[in-house]
């Protein structure tokens, strides 16, 4: 490469409006299925997804070793918003909770979380200018919804909702997708079959919150639990079979989050 | 409902199908004709009464949703209220003028009112809120300058979304 290099115009596509991107859901205490199915969102105006912010930073240094330092980083969280179209964000709601948000479900949405327990995996797909080709995706896996306000000028205006996560979000590259399985444990069964083949994700020897290479995560739900907790290890992979070490505990639910390739 | 690929034409045939219930049963409206689109002279010189003239709405600006490809659309769309010598002064225009801002500036009225249209099939008792069209609002009117001084012209700007 020269200092002289010219690198002419940018392509059309190096610009990606969030206009074109898919934004999708699946819930995390979707009962089993191999895949769960995603719920498209409607009515998003934007969405944001503000960079990590650790709850324990420390700066270690050791004596001998002059200024140089670790700089130890702990108990991350990811925040952000989305800013919906009023009355449909509102509706949207029943998707991110679970509820039928009708007289003949639910027909209350409390402005407050009751719990911390993960809500939604959220999938951007960012697309190009018509509205298909896959560019590349933004996964936000347990997502927690926050409490929200409300807003109501005289003219057109927006729902915001907040929500925020402490599992590492991630951009997966174009012609892939998020997949979120969830088997069902017999107390017995040690073998599950992904529906998709996982690809790698990183190198999870070296990746401070990925414990498989090709998985963003396996977790255990059993059947009293509120949410399922995060296996680090007892699983493993090979093509699309999910096998662990111990068989999970009848209707203990196994979710697993993973990538593979859209083709 | 209105058709995607014809929404400047439904959206122009809904509101004057609005107006034309209007003309056929309520005073003072059925004191006035109606005409679909920009009249030609040799048209409305043979009318009888002043009449209200509904032209095609204007895409001006958009509504997105991330993902959603399609946008909803905001028009601005004329009616347009014109007395060619046929009262001798202004005071039916205005009376026509005061018709057209108060319907359309009250959307309890214009988006209940039922009327008859026909876009991909036939709607009968159909609103506007039914086919899709929410008017936000209706201002003017523009004074239009005629050749003659017992010619009186106005119009009025829509603002929709459909």
């Amino acid at each position: 490469m020269a200092k002289t290099d010219q690198l002419g115009q940018p392509n059309a596509n190096d610009i990606q409006q969030g206009k074109y991107s898919l934004v999708r859901v699946v819930r995390c205490s979707a009962d089993a299925a191999a895949p769960v199915t995603w719920t498209n969102i409607y009515g998003i105006q934007s969405l944001t997804l503000n960079p990590v912010e650790w709850g324990f930073t420390k700066e270690i240094f050791q004596q001998g070793g002059g200024d140089e330092s670790l700089k130890l980083e702990r108990q991350p969280m990811w925040t952000g918003q989305i800013t919906f179209l009023k009355n449909r964000g509102l509706n949207e709601l029943a998707d991110f909770t679970g509820i039928t948000w009708t007289t003949a479900g639910t027909v209350a949405h409390l402005h407050y979380n009751n719990d911390d327990y993960p809500d939604v995996i959220m999938e951007v797909v960012a697309r190009d200018e018509d509205n298909s080709t896959h560019l590349f995706s933004v996964v936000i896996p347990d997502m927690i919804l926050d409490g929200f306000g409300f807003d109501n000028p005289l003219d057109d205006s927006e729902f915001v909702l907040p929500f925020h996560t402490r599992r590492p979000p991630m951009t997966i590259c174009a012609a892939t997708e998020a997949v979120y399985d969830v088997f069902t444990g017999d107390g017995s069964t040690v073998a599950f079959t992904t529906s998709g083949t996982a690809l790698t994700l990183g190198t999870a020897t070296t990746e401070k919150y990925l414990d498989y290479d090709k998985l963003a995560y396996v977790k255990e739900q059993a059947t009293a639990a509120s949410t399922g907790t995060l296996k680090k290890s007892g699983y493993s992979l090979s093509g699309t079979t999910l096998t662990a070490t111990t068989a999970p505990v009848a209707a203990t639910k196994v979710q697993v989050l993973y990538v593979k390739d859209s083709a | 409902m209105i058709r995607e690929a014809s929404k400047i034409e439904d959206i122009q045939r809904c509101v004057h199908g609005l107006i034309k219930k209007l003309e056929t049963a309520t005073a003072p409206w059925s004191s006035w004709s109606l005409v679909f689109g920009y009249p030609e002279t040799s048209v409305f010189e043979n009318f009888s009464k002043p009449f209200i003239y509904v032209e095609a709405p204007v895409l001006v600006d958009f509504v997105y949703q991330q993902g959603g490809g399609k946008k909803c659309g905001i028009y601005t769309m004329i009616i347009g209220a014109w007395d060619d010598n046929k009262t001798g002064r202004d005071e039916e225009i205005n009376i026509m003028s005061s018709k057209i801002t108060s319907l359309f500036n009250d959307p309890s009225t214009c988006h209940t009112t039922t009327f008859d249209v026909t876009l991909d099939s036939a709607y009968t008792n159909t609103t506007l809120i039914g086919q899709g069209i929410r008017v936000s609002d209706c201002k003017g009117p523009s004074i239009i300058d005629g050749m003659d001084i017992k010619e009186f012209r106005r119009e009025f700007q829509l603002t929709i979304r459909a």
